[in-house]
């Protein structure tokens, strides 16, 4: 072995300051985790994504010469990048960018007044869905005994209901409109979500850190928003950013039966939905609503994977 | 009289031609390769909307009495050529001198059938009379006992079987039709009707088989291939409920003979592209189609066909809540000129339905072909509601009635109740437009199921409302007596002594020409008063593969004709 | 267990009772009448109706005795159809059942493997794959997905080839069944995969599998004895509900296939009123949701020992 000069290498000492200085910042779990979450470029690139949806559904329908609601006769089905050539319309000479519909209504305007009504029953189901579904699956899991058999049947019976019939119900009471498509949505919604939470927290209580923390004398209501649900979360993401096209299509299926947005309002589950009755001969009235949809959906999705990523405590390194 | 001498007349007629084929409808795209159909051999398979009761007192959609008119005989049908009166179970008929007494002579030889094509019984004249019996049973709430209820103290009857408070006691054996012999029907009637005949042709009075009825008990009859006879061109197989029916040539049939098809089955589709796929890829030979397919067939040089069903649609408009702003008059013809019926159609439905010239449509005239053309002669050749919008009128009439109403547009009120369902919101949404444009109202539209859109309809409880009617028989009656103040189907609440004293004046005369002027001047009271605003009358396009070649009809009353398909060798 | 599960069915029947109480006397409150057709019928006609189908009762004795005969498996007569309402359902529902189980067997089968391939093989194509799956699964929905392979392998491909492979629509053969199968499973599939995903990234990290991996035992053992078993509790929840909603069929994969199931029953008894149709489904609804959502929770206990069935 060859020999090191030992005179190479000088002591440099240690200074008391330099020892008692923290390397990393302290950081809470929040600030962790959106550090985390700002290292992770696809799920960035998902926030610039829905940040621009949310902005052209917005402000497009402001700015475009169009009304959402003109019908120009002379030019249904229009394809699209055709000319507006409807004299008495303040369009004339415009391009309808995403062509026009049946009733020659400019689709591209429609398109951004449905982003607002999709986007908003989107993401305010989603809350509703997580919140209510964690905590009801949280006590019930976490309690157990026949308080969870009661809770769960209760879900059962919701369940069970059928949804129209609460549609139904619900349309005689309130007005149409963007809440009551929230409020009948959220109805039955969450169920799914309270069954799975429910579900993780059945086998999640069982382990010693939970023991632990009783044993500590924690209060349930500290178990279960502090110990149990972020364990949880994992799945939960994944649920809530599953959810989402369900609430969007679920508005789609409302309008359907007359608790929709108030037509000639349109969302983008009832702009497939009418796009789809023709989407042989004019592929792109279907297509373009289709393509916002699963455009959200996908940027909800991987943001869900990069917040899951960035929250779940069992991957904190 | 001279409707008698008119069923006379063609009862000769029909009686010298019976044995020739009737050509009704030829197939425009026959033989040019585009569609060639199903592939079995021998049997079509066409679409139908509704079928879900195979009984025929207990039927009540266009398309179940569509299937019935193929299994079941009744004692007179239509012509698939020219939609009049023939022979069917009863070959010759007359009636006496006052109108009230008919007397029906059977064919001799006719069979009952069971679903496995055995002969069951003879049809004779005593079935006919259990028939319509069953549909004047109060136990089997038949909706259109209605068409019973025309014989002798028929009405009388129901009302004191279904336990009306102070019914007098009324017996069966007391109502007008009786079974003389075997083969000898005679009916009595309550009062003269013009359009007897049209009632009997009607499927809901079809035969019925007494033993076999009786065996299998009035609840389960029909409800399955298996318990039910038939005694018409066809007899029904098989039977999956709310979506498919086969039914296969009844070779005891009197016609037999002459029926070319050995079976039919009626699909029942749901979703419009699917069953333009089924068509295109030869799993359907008929189907409706809706105006943007109607556009892609058209542009690939396949030639849609269309029938007119006899329907007109308005626009009901509520006039006894003097709290809505609807029932002011002016409003109404304000929206009535502000509607572009042109643009409407083209649009929304986008094939040959007609912009409403008048209310009643599709009904012979005494002189002219349609009694729509006798209004028009009345009125200077001018049509009482126009094809486009006049917005200058229409500005004038809102003028007034804002007057009247003492408010400014923007505090005008109207929602338009729409019945669920593309189409129709498509609809609703056209005129919501044209009266944003052409009169500044901002009017709503409120989606409800089609159940509580009735009830809603029914209760007065609306501002506007689409809605249509098909006539039930060849006369103007069958329309314009439905704005008669205590009429069931006048659902706006209009309410005009005139009005019903001129359909009171009608129900009396008896010379037709006056008839006709009296009609006249009911169809202009309608345009002055505006209880309904007319909007269309509908065509329905349909398109038929190639395999079937002619003999087919789709007409007014008879939606379904199939009978006499000629298929493609 | 025994006793668990007695004491589960006896909740089961409370539970069937509030839900047919509650849907009976929500569905009077909907509004309209089921009579009520496009041309007016006599008030004599109409009282004949509602006294043929018991509606001229006051409603709580209408109640008392629809409950009497469902306790005797009469579900009454079908106002649309005039004819039994069990009939109906057990007919409609045998279709529904045969489509549903080719479409859930396909889903969970292809939604763990995909799922679990994700997981294992993380940040490769098969992760992408697995993504790209999922995201049509969930946000094409089943009445764009199924008019679309309708059309395009139905149709187009039938004209390409000059064979028909999937029938366009209709219900019978084996044929019938795959492209809705497809249709019906796809949506499933992706909910499957997704969750199987995370909860298997969830496992794969956790402590016991690391011991395992320490133990020496080799890649398929701890994948198939220790981690599938404990990745699938989630999936495992949420298939309760799914399994019901699935076997009962729908409306838009129904009327799009043309298959006599029984899940247009859901959505037509309502909107045509027909009440003891709409009692109908939703008693048989309700009895197999309790009934699957039973056999997962005894399920729980089979694959997860940490969990203990509390009685």
């Amino acid at each position: 072995m060859e020999h090191i000069d030992k005179s190479r290498f000088a002591h440099v000492g240690e200074s008391a300051h330099d020892r008692e200085a923290i390397a990393r910042p302290s950081l809470t779990f929040t600030q962790d985790a959106m550090r985390r979450l700002a290292k992770n470029r696809v799920a960035l690139v998902c926030v610039v994504l829905i940040v621009l949806l949310s902005l052209m559904s917005a402000f497009a329908p402001i700015f475009s010469p169009f009304d959402y609601r003109e019908q120009h006769y002379g030019h249904t089905n229009a394809p699209m990048f055709s000319v507006c050539d409807d004299e008495s319309s303040a369009g004339y000479g415009h391009m309808h960018l995403f062509g026009t519909d049946t009733l020659g209504r400019d689709l591209y305007t429609r398109i951004w007044m449905g982003g607002r009504v999709s986007l908003i029953i989107a993401v305010t189901t989603a809350i509703v869905d997580l919140i209510v579904g964690c905590i009801y699956g949280g006590i019930s899991g976490y309690f157990g005994g026949t308080l969870d058999i009661i809770m769960m049947r209760l879900l059962e019976i919701i369940n069970g209901i059928p949804y129209l019939i609460i549609v139904i119900l619900l349309m005689m009471v309130l007005e149409p409109g963007m809440m009551t498509i929230i409020i009948a949505y959220s109805t039955v919604g969450w169920i799914p979500m309270a069954r799975l939470v429910r579900g993780q927290v059945v086998a999640l209580k069982q382990q010693e850190y939970i023991a632990a923390a009783e044993a500590m004398g924690a209060k349930p209501a500290r178990i279960i928003l502090k110990h149990l649900l972020p364990n949880t979360l994992s799945v939960v993401i994944v649920r809530v950013t599953l959810a989402i096209p369900n609430a969007i299509f679920s508005e789609a299926y409302l309008s359907y039966i007359g608790l929709g947005i108030p037509l000639p309002k349109c969302s983008w589950g009832s702009l497939a939905q009418l796009g789809i009755q023709n989407f042989r001969m004019y592929p792109w009235q279907l297509l373009i609503p289709a393509i916002c949809i699963s455009l959200t959906m996908l940027a909800f999705n991987m943001f869900g994977d990069g917040l899951r990523d960035a929250f779940d405590p069992k991957l904190r390194r | 009289m001279k409707n008698r001498l008119l069923a006379w007349l063609l009862c000769l007629a029909m009686l010298l031609t019976i044995g020739a084929v009737a050509v009704a409808e030829t197939n425009p795209n026959a033989g040019l390769g585009y569609y060639p159909g199903t592939s079995a051999a021998g049997s079509i398979a066409v679409e139908c909307s509704t079928m879900s009761v195979m009984n025929p007192i207990k039927m009540t959609y266009n398309t179940e009495l569509g299937i019935a008119r193929h299994t079941q005989d009744c004692l007179v049908k239509l012509s698939p050529v020219d939609n009049q009166i023939i022979p069917a179970a009863a070959e010759s008929w007359e009636s006496s001198a006052d109108g009230l007494t008919w007397t029906f002579h059977l064919r001799p030889g006719m069979k009952w059938v069971n679903s496995k094509g055995e002969v069951v019984g003879d049809v004779t004249a005593k079935d006919f009379v259990f028939g319509w019996s069953e549909l004047l049973n109060p136990a089997n709430a038949c909706e259109y006992y209605a068409f019973a209820a025309v014989f002798k103290n028929a009405q009388a009857y129901y009302d004191y079987a279904s336990g009306v408070p102070g019914a007098p006691e009324v017996k069966l054996e007391d109502v007008g039709f009786k079974a003389v012999d075997d083969l000898t029907l005679v009916c009595e009637l309550e009062n003269v009707l013009p359009y007897f005949l049209q009632y009997v042709k009607f499927e809901v009075m079809s035969p019925i088989y007494e033993p076999y009825y009786t065996e299998v008990g009035a609840d389960n009859y029909g409800t399955s291939p298996d318990t039910m006879l038939y005694c018409g061109p066809f007899y029904m197989t098989d039977w999956v409920l709310e979506n498919k029916i086969t039914t296969v040539k009844n070779p005891y049939w009197w016609d037999a003979a002459n029926v070319e098809l050995d079976a039919i089955n009626w699909i029942k589709y749901i979703d419009t592209n699917a069953k333009m796929n089924a068509f295109q890829g030869g799993e359907v030979d008929l189907i409706d189609v809706t105006g943007d397919q109607r556009q892609m067939f058209t542009a690939e040089g396949f030639k849609v066909s269309n029938y007119i069903g006899g329907y007109s649609f308005y626009l009901y408009c509520t006039q006894d809540d003097p709290a809505r702003d609807i029932s002011n008059k002016n409003l109404r013809k304000a929206i009535s000129y502000a509607l572009d019926r042109e643009q409407l159609i083209n649009t929304v439905f986008k094939n040959d339905s007609e912009p409403a010239p008048t209310f009643a449509l599709g009904i012979s005239g005494v002189n002219t072909e349609t009694f729509s053309e006798a209004i028009l002669a009345a009125n200077g050749g001018e049509r009482l509601y126009p094809v486009n919008a006049d917005v200058e009128k229409a500005q004038e009439y809102l003028a007034l009635a804002l007057e009247e109403l003492g408010k400014t547009v923007d505090q005008i009120d109207i929602t338009f109740m729409v019945s669920e369902g593309t189409q129709n919101e498509l609809y609703n949404q056209v005129m919501q437009e044209q009266l944003r444009k052409n009169l500044g109202i901002e009017a709503k539209l409120e989606v409800l199921t089609i159940t509580e859109a009735r009830a809603r309809r029914n209760a007065h409880n609306y501002d506007l409302f689409a809605g249509g009617w098909g006539p039930d028989y060849n006369d103007p009656m069958t329309d314009l007596d439905l704005w008669t103040t205590n009429n069931g189907n006048n659902h706006t609440g209009y309410s005009s002594k005139k009005y019903d004293a001129l359909i009171a004046l009608a129900m009396v005369e008896t010379d037709m020409v006056e008839r006709e002027q009296i009609f006249v001047k009911c169809e202009k009271l309608l345009a002055e008063d505006m209880p309904i605003i007319p909007t269309y009358w509908r065509h329905e396009d349909y398109v038929v593969s190639e395999k079937m070649v002619e003999g087919y009809a789709r007409l007014p009353f008879q939606s379904y004709n199939l009978i006499y398909t000629k298929l493609a060798k | 267990m025994a006793r668990y599960v007695i004491k589960r069915l006896v909740y089961a029947v409370l539970t069937l009772f509030v839900l047919i109480t509650l849907v009976f006397f929500m569905m009077r409150m909907l509004p309209g009448d089921p009579f009520l057709g496009e041309k007016a019928i006599s008030p004599t006609a109409l009282a004949n109706m509602n006294a043929k189908y018991g509606l001229d009762k006051p409603v709580f004795i209408q109640y008392l005795m629809y409950m009497g005969n469902c306790l005797t498996g009469d579900l009454g007569m079908s106002i649309t159809y005039n004819r039994p309402v069990m009939e109906i359902v057990s007919e409609s529902f045998l279709v529904s059942a045969d489509l549903g189980i080719r479409a859930l067997i396909f889903a969970t089968i292809a939604g763990i493997l995909l799922g679990a391939v994700a997981a294992i093989k993380r940040g490769t194509v098969w992760d992408s794959l697995s993504m790209f799956i999922a995201m049509i699964g969930v946000s094409v929905p089943s009445f764009i997905l199924g008019a679309v392979l309708q059309y395009f392998l139905g149709l187009q491909l039938r004209k390409v080839l000059g064979m028909n492979i999937f029938p366009i629509q209709g219900w019978g053969t084996f044929k019938h069944t795959l492209l809705p199968a497809f249709a019906l499973g796809l949506g499933s599939l992706a909910t499957v995969s997704r969750l199987m995903r995370t909860s298997m990234l969830d496992v794969l990290s956790s402590d016991y599998i690391k011991t395992a991996r320490s133990k020496g035992l080799s890649q398929s053992q701890i994948l198939w004895r220790h981690a599938l078993r404990n990745a699938v509790m989630p999936v495992v929840t949420i298939m309760g509900p799914t399994v019901a909603s699935v076997l009962t069929g729908t409306f838009v994969i129904e009327s799009i296939f043309n298959i006599p199931g029984l899940g247009k029953y859901f959505v037509t008894s309502i909107k045509d009123l027909d009440y003891t149709m709409i009692g109908g489904t939703v008693v048989f609804y309700g009895a197999l949701l309790i009934v699957c959502t039973l056999v997962v929770d005894l399920l729980y206990g089979l694959i997860d020992p940490r969990v203990k069935l509390e009685d």
